[in-house]
């Protein structure tokens, strides 16, 4: 079902959406903000800082969470803000699901705005980010 | 794109909006502002984009950075840390902000941390 302005409810859910990032994904993504710390590609490195695998950089979080949103939002608006608190550590090849709650409905600056708690949950059900996403409806 | 959307994603043509995680590749477009290693580990704690409207695809962006805020704190899980905000913003041609972005990464050193309590 099509989101638009009018039919958003504080409350509503945004589409979950259900991920398993991979190292080829992170050394893309390692390549391509060139930054490159080992426990990102090596499990070695990764384990020395006492995690199980080679961990999913946190920018790259941020950009599926802004992904899940502007998914759920389709061609209703833009995403205007989107932000990610790091609780724990997402590891490669594990399950992660973006959820997404409105928590507000309002107009501010004579466009029709919303506001997204959003989480991302590891395969436990852990929160690894907690943050917020502001959605702009064009009409 | 396909590091966001996976493979065989149609590209947007010139002119049409781009995904704002386009971001995180223009901020490495920038002078990288890279911290000293004034504390032996770091973490990531937060980082964000905003966006006053939807971004083009062939516009020409300004990018600008700055280490916004530095503050101490001290006990806790992670022992002493330092907290360092870098803040970029993004202007289009006719000199306006379009986007900004912003990174909150600790720097700590857990010599003095105390076991049980929380950070």
């Amino acid at each position: 079902m099509s989101v638009s302005a009018d039919s958003v409810r504080e409350g509503d859910a945004i589409t979950p959406l259900q991920l398993t990032p991979d190292l080829r994904q992170v050394i893309r993504f390692c390549g391509m903000t060139w930054n490159f710390p080992a426990f990102f590609y090596d499990i070695e490195a990764a384990r020395a800082q006492g995690m199980p695998g080679t961990l999913v950089p946190g920018p790259l979080k941020l950009g599926l969470i802004y992904r899940a949103v502007a998914e759920w939002l389709g061609d209703a608006g833009f995403v205007r803000h989107v932000r990610a608190a790091h609780r724990r550590p997402d590891i490669t090849n594990r399950p992660m699901t973006i959820l997404g709650q409105i928590a507000r409905v309002y107009e501010e600056a004579g466009r029709r705005r919303a506001d997204i708690d959003v989480t991302i949950q590891n395969e436990q059900g852990e929160p690894s980010v907690r943050g917020f996403a502001v959605v702009e409806f064009f009409h | 794109m396909d590091i966001y959307l996976g493979e065989g994603q149609a590209a947007p043509g010139d002119g049409e909006p781009v995904p704002g995680f386009v971001l995180a590749a223009l901020e490495g477009e920038s002078d990288r502002m890279d911290l000293p290693d004034v504390l032996p580990d770091s973490l990531l704690i937060s980082n964000e984009w905003q966006f006053d409207r939807p971004l083009r695809l062939g516009e020409e962006l300004t990018v600008s950075g700055r280490l916004a805020d530095i503050t101490e704190r001290f006990g806790g899980r992670f022992g002493y840390g330092l907290y360092f905000r870098s803040e970029t913003e993004f202007r289009d041609e006719s000199g306006e902000v379009v986007a900004r972005s912003a990174r909150t990464l600790m720097q700590y050193d857990t010599a003095n941390a105390r076991d049980g309590e929380s950070a």
